[in-house]
């Protein structure tokens, strides 16, 4: 089993996050901080993390954890930028060490790079012509040619479900009480969802790595409104890629 | 539902075995949780009979013992009854019915509304509307492997509709 991540990924102030789902279609028991819900609706594919964050007054750690969260809810996604959206959008995250133009736009791809290079999500967003990169050589020496240059993607957050057994049954006061919680959590996610999954029975000490982010949402909020106890971080681990 | 809640009614239903059989207690395995239909395999024999009551209160649902049918000869062979038959299987169904609806009403009286027992054969139960999210118990009594069910879902839930009143035995 892949270890917990103890510092799981964090937004970094560059990246631009659009909504996965409207508005209207959050789910009713949809349980958010009062910064969680004034990100969330400040999030239009537009601007980056560290522009919201600005406006709305938030630490870099506020913000890298309200991002977290509310992608590891499946309510925002990262939006797949040009080349040249992301380097305007790393223009906004704030670095005071000045660097010459090689080292920023070697810092911008290797920070943060876009999966996939994709059209502006919406029309009327600011329309960038993909920047061609200089040749510069890669820290390993390796040809900078845009194909190449693309670092290979993060890892990708699954939910453990035997971490997130673990976490309910060591709240609880004896085994019967911890399986009797892991049990109300899992009565308000829909079986559909679960089988779809390819769960159909689970034992308490059996692990299953979660993708689906619908289903990381539902098992999270499905958490926190049986137990009144948000999901700790440590529930998730990385992935396959 | 409480822990407790579900602990007591989980003895005096494994206490109904030890008692008719004393040195040989059922033996409880690793519960786990089921979603969607109940699948033959996990019991590993037959689930050939289920004695079922339908519960209501914090969540709706239903409280059921589903046992092979070697399970049901060997208390029937204990009862004093030679005579192994369909009739004679659902009778000694309908009594294991009635043993559960008593565990139940122990347990769960009070806070929650118990329907009458249900008896089930392995057809009825597949077309019964059962919530979809199980808590199972199996146990293992006299080589047979039983499943003690507790299956609910969450009162606003349109995903199941176990009538509590008029549900009359089978």
């Amino acid at each position: 089993m892949p270890e917990p991540v103890r510092n799981p990924p964090r937004p970094q102030g560059a990246q631009v996050y659009q909504l996965k789902r409207p508005l209207a279609e959050l789910p009713e028991n949809l349980r958010l901080r009062n910064q969680e819900w004034g990100v969330l609706f400040a999030v239009t594919g537009e601007h980056s993390c560290a522009q919201i964050a600005t406006v709305l007054g938030l630490a870099p750690e506020e913000r890298d954890r309200v991002f977290t969260r509310l992608a590891a809810f499946g309510l925002i996604e990262e939006r797949p930028l040009s080349y040249g959206e992301y380097l305007r959008a790393l223009a906004s995250w704030r670095d005071d060490e000045p660097k010459p133009l090689a080292a920023f736009l070697r810092g911008g791809v290797a920070m943060a790079p876009p999966s996939r290079v994709a059209p502006p999500a919406r029309q009327s967003a600011p329309s960038f012509l993909p920047l061609e990169l200089p040749a510069a050589p890669a820290p390993s020496g390796r040809s900078a040619a845009p194909a190449e240059r693309r670092p290979e993607a993060a890892p990708q957050k699954a939910l453990s479900l035997k971490a997130l057994m673990q976490f309910i049954l060591g709240r609880a006061g004896d085994p019967q009480s911890g399986q009797l919680d892991v049990y109300r959590v899992f009565i308000r996610v829909s079986s559909k969802l679960l089988q779809k999954n390819g769960i159909t029975t689970l034992r308490f000490q059996e692990d299953r790595l979660i993708e689906d982010p619908e289903l990381q949402h539902a098992l999270l909020a499905s958490c926190e409104k049986a137990l009144g106890v948000p999901c700790p971080p440590e529930v998730f681990v990385v992935g396959a890629a | 539902m409480e822990a407790h809640q579900l602990k007591l009614f989980q003895e005096i239903t494994l206490q109904y075995f030890a008692k008719l059989a004393p040195g040989e207690p059922p033996l409880l395995e690793e519960p786990f949780l089921r979603f969607g239909e109940p699948s033959g395999a996990e019991g590993g024999a037959g689930q050939d009979y289920t004695s079922l009551v339908a519960i209501r209160g914090e969540y709706d649902g239903c409280l059921y013992l589903s046992a092979p049918r070697t399970m049901l000869r060997e208390l029937l062979a204990l009862n004093g009854e030679p005579e192994v038959s369909e009739p004679t299987l659902r009778d000694m169904c309908r009594e294991l019915s009635n043993v559960l609806s008593g565990n139940a009403s122990q347990a769960f009286g009070g806070n929650w509304e118990i329907s009458v027992p249900h008896t089930l054969g392995a057809e009825e139960l597949r077309s019964y509307p059962l919530p979809p999210s199980a808590f199972v118990m199996p146990f293992r009594w006299r080589g047979a492997r039983s499943l003690l069910v507790v299956a609910l879902a969450p009162p606003d839930s349109s995903s199941t509709s176990i009538p509590i009143r008029g549900l009359g035995d089978a």
